[in-house]
C-alpha cells in the first residue's frame, strides 16, 4: 500500500463515513456504538486491502464489512429490541447531534422500521436514506437486484400501512 | 402520507457524523495505515503487484524476471544464514537485505526494516561470540555495520511525531538494551581467558551508546504524548494497552515453552566495560539473591505498570497511560530477548531496567548508588513528573528507601529501588 493508495481511501472515506455511520446507527440506534463500528469498518476494511487482497466494489465492501459488525454485535448484546432500547435510554432527542425537530421523527421512523422484516428494513433504509440503486444493495447483500427491488417496493408498502394506521 | 415519509427520510438523512467524529475516525484510519505499513516492512518480503502467475503466462519480462530470480534465490538463501567472515557474508548484507528495504516504502516502513537489519547485526555478534570467533576484523565490520544502521534508526524516528516515535524509540531501546546485555554476557567469557576486554567491548559500547541515545529520543516523545487528555490519545492509549498485554500474554506463554536454568547457572559478568555494565553486574547479584526477579518477575512487573497505565487512563490522563503501557510492553520484550538468549544460548541475563527509566547521560556516574532511582536532571522525566506528584504513593515495604520522585507512573524506578535494597542487603550480610 503505498501513499496514493492511502490517499485514496482517505477519499472514500470522506464520501462513504456518513452513510456508513447512518446505516449503522438505523441498525443500532445509538451514536456511539455506530460511531464505532463505521470506524471499525473502514479500518478492517484498510487492512483488508494492505493484506493484499483486491476488492472488485469497495463501496459495496465496506458495507458489507459494516453490516457483518453489526450483526456481530448484535448477536453479542444478544437482543436490541426498539422497547429495550428505550428502557436503555434510546432518545434521539438526548443525542445532541440531532436537532430537536427531528429527534421526534427519527424516534418515529424507528418505531415503524421495526415493524419490517430484516430484510425490507435494510433494502429500504439504504435505498432511500442512503440513496443506493437497488443494483448497488443487491452487491452489498448478495441478493438479484430483482429481490432487492421487490423488498423495497413492499417494505415502504408496509411503512405506508402503519403509517395509514397510525393516522 | 408521501410527505410524511419524505419528511421521514430528510430527517433521516440529517443523522451524519460531527465534523469532530469524522476527524476522530480519520486519525483513527491514519493510526491503523501507519501500523499496516510497519507490519509490512517487518514481513519485508512483499509480492509486488505485477509479480502474479497470470503475469507470467503473458508477459515475457516476468518470466526472465523469475528466472533470474530463481537462479539468484539459491545463493541467496544459502547467504542468508552467514556470518561476518563467511565467503557469502556479503551476499546477505549487499544483495539480500537491500531488496528487502526495496519493499520498505513509508517512513515508518523503513524504520522498521533498518532496525531489523541493526539488530541482525547483533545477533550476528551473539552467533560469532557464542562460537568464538568473534576477532578484530569481524568486530570491526559488526561494530562499523550496526553504527551505520542505528543512526539511519534515529534518523527515522526523528521524523516520527508523538506516540509513534514513543513506539519505535522504546522498541528499539529494548532490542538495545537486551542484546547488549546479552553481549556483555557472551564476551565476557571470552575475556576471562584473553586480557582483550578493551576491545571486546567495543560492541557492547556501540550498542548501551546506541540504547542511551534511544532513550534519550523515547524520554524526548514521551514528555510530548504525556500531557494529551483529549479523545485521539484515549484511542491511542486503549490500542496500546491491548498490544501491551498481548505482548506480555505472548511472552509469558513462550516462557513457559523455555524453562528456566538453574540458579548456580546464573553469573555476572566478570569484567564490565562501562558503567551500564557495573549496573548490570550489581543486578546478576541481585537475581543470586533473589531467584524470584526473572522473566516471571519481569513480566509481573510489566502488569504491575499495565495497572498503573490503566489507573491513568481511568482519570483521563491518556498520554500517560500510553507512556505507561508502551514502558509495559518494552519491558516484557526485553524478557522476550532474555528468554531468546536462554534458548539460544543456553544463558541467563538480566537487562538493567535502569538504563530506560533513569538513565541520564550526563550524570550518569555515580547513578547507581542512589537509591530511589530518581530521575535526575531530566528535564523531560521531571516535567512530567511534576504532574503525577499528586498521585504519587508508595505500594511496597521498602517505599522509604524511594524518595518522594518515585510516582506511580515510575514503576520500575520502584522496582530499581528494590533492587538497590537488596543489594544493600546483601553487602550487610557479607
Amino acid at each position: 500500500m503505498n501513499q496514493s493508495q492511502e490517499e485514496q481511501f482517505l477519499t472514500y472515506y470522506e464520501e462513504l463515513s456518513d452513510a456508513i455511520f447512518r446505516h449503522c446507527y438505523f441498525r443500532l440506534y445509538n451514536r456511539e456504538e455506530a460511531r464505532d463500528l463505521t470506524q471499525e469498518a473502514f479500518i478492517k476494511t484498510w487492512q483488508y486491502l494492505a493484506g493484499g487482497k483486491e476488492v472488485e466494489n469497495l463501496k459495496a465492501f465496506i458495507y458489507r464489512v459494516a453490516n457483518n459488525l453489526v450483526i456481530d454485535y448484535v448477536r453479542k448484546k444478544k437482543s436490541l429490541s426498539l422497547d429495550e432500547l428505550h428502557e436503555a435510554g434510546f432518545d434521539p432527542k438526548g443525542d445532541d447531534q440531532i436537532k430537536a425537530q427531528h429527534a421526534a421523527e427519527i424516534r418515529e421512523l424507528a418505531q415503524h422500521l421495526e415493524k419490517l422484516p430484516d430484510d425490507y428494513r435494510e433494502a429500504v433504509t439504504l435505498r432511500y436514506f442512503n440513496d443506493l440503486m437497488p443494483r448497488e444493495i443487491a452487491e452489498i447483500t448478495g441478493e438479484s437486484e430483482n429481490v432487492v427491488s421487490v423488498r423495497i417496493t413492499r417494505g415502504v408498502q408496509k411503512l405506508r400501512e402503519h403509517l395509514h394506521h397510525e393516522r | 402520507m408521501n410527505d410524511k415519509f419524505e419528511q421521514y427520510i430528510e430527517s433521516a438523512k440529517r443523522v451524519v457524523l460531527t465534523p469532530e467524529e469524522k476527524a476522530h475516525i480519520h486519525a483513527a484510519l491514519l493510526s491503523a495505515m501507519r501500523a499496516t505499513r510497519l507490519e509490512q516492512a517487518d514481513v519485508r518480503v512483499a509480492v509486488p503487484r505485477w509479480f502474479r502467475w497470470y503475469d507470467l503466462t503473458l508477459h515475457p519480462l516476468p518470466i526472465i524476471l523469475g528466472l533470474v530470480v530463481a537462479i539468484s534465490m539459491s545463493t541467496s538463501y544459502a547467504a542468508e544464514g552467514t556470518l561476518p567472515g563467511d565467503v557469502l557474508y556479503p551476499v546477505k548484507t549487499t544483495v539480500n537485505e537491500e531488496v528487502r528495504g526495496w519493499f520498505a516504502f513509508s517512513s515508518k516502513g523503513q524504520l522498521a526494516y533498518e532496525q531489523n537489519i541493526a539488530e541482525r547485526r547483533l545477533e550476528e555478534a551473539e552467533q560469532l561470540a557464542f562460537h568464538g570467533r568473534l576477532n578484530d576484523e569481524t568486530r570491526a565490520e559488526i561494530v562499523e555495520r550496526f553504527n551505520e544502521r542505528a543512526s539511519r534508526v534515529e534518523e527515522h524516528i526523528e521524523k516520527l511525531e508523538d506516540e509513534s516515535a514513543v513506539e519505535a524509540s522504546s522498541d528499539f531501546e529494548a532490542r538495545l538494551k537486551a542484546h547488549g546485555a546479552i553481549l556483555v554476557h557472551l564476551t565476557s567469557k571470552d575475556a576471562e581467558t584473553v586480557d582483550r576486554m578493551p576491545e571486546k567491548s567495543q560492541i557492547v559500547a556501540s550498542v548501551q551508546a546506541r540504547a542511551s541515545s534511544t532513550a534519550r529520543q523515547r524520554i524526548k516523545a514521551e514528555a510530548k504524548v504525556k500531557s494529551k487528555a483529549e479523545e485521539p490519545a484515549r484511542l491511542a492509549a486503549a490500542k496500546k494497552l491491548k498490544d501491551a498485554r498481548e505482548k506480555i500474554e505472548g511472552v509469558r506463554a513462550l516462557a513457559l515453552a523455555v524453562p528456566e536454568q538453574k540458579i548456580e547457572e546464573l553469573s555476572a559478568p566478570s569484567a564490565v566495560p562501562s558503567e551500564g555494565g557495573a549496573s548490570l553486574k550489581m543486578m546478576a547479584v541481585v537475581m543470586e539473591d533473589q531467584a524470584g526477579l526473572r522473566t516471571e518477575t519481569r513480566l509481573d512487573m510489566a502488569e504491575k505498570i499495565l495497572e498503573e497505565g490503566n489507573k491513568k487512563l481511568e482519570t483521563g490522563a491518556y498520554g500517560e497511560a500510553f507512556v505507561l503501557f508502551q514502558k509495559a510492553q518494552r519491558v516484557a520484550e526485553e524478557a522476550r530477548l532474555v528468554l531468546q538468549a536462554r534458548k539460544d544460548f543456553n544463558i541467563e541475563v538480566h537487562v538493567d531496567e535502569h538504563i530506560s527509566d533513569d538513565h541520564d547521560d550526563d550524570e550518569t556516574p555515580g547513578g547507581e548508588g542512589d537509591a530511589g532511582g530518581s530521575p535526575k536532571g531530566n528535564d523531560a522525566d521531571d516535567a512530567v513528573d511534576d504532574d503525577t506528584d499528586e498521585d504519587s504513593h508508595h505500594d511496597d515495604a521498602d517505599g522509604s528507601e524511594s524518595s518522594a520522585t518515585t510516582t506511580s507512573s515510575n514503576a520500575p524506578s520502584e522496582m530499581h529501588a528494590e533492587l538497590e535494597g537488596l543489594v544493600k542487603l546483601k553487602l550487610d550480610q557479607e
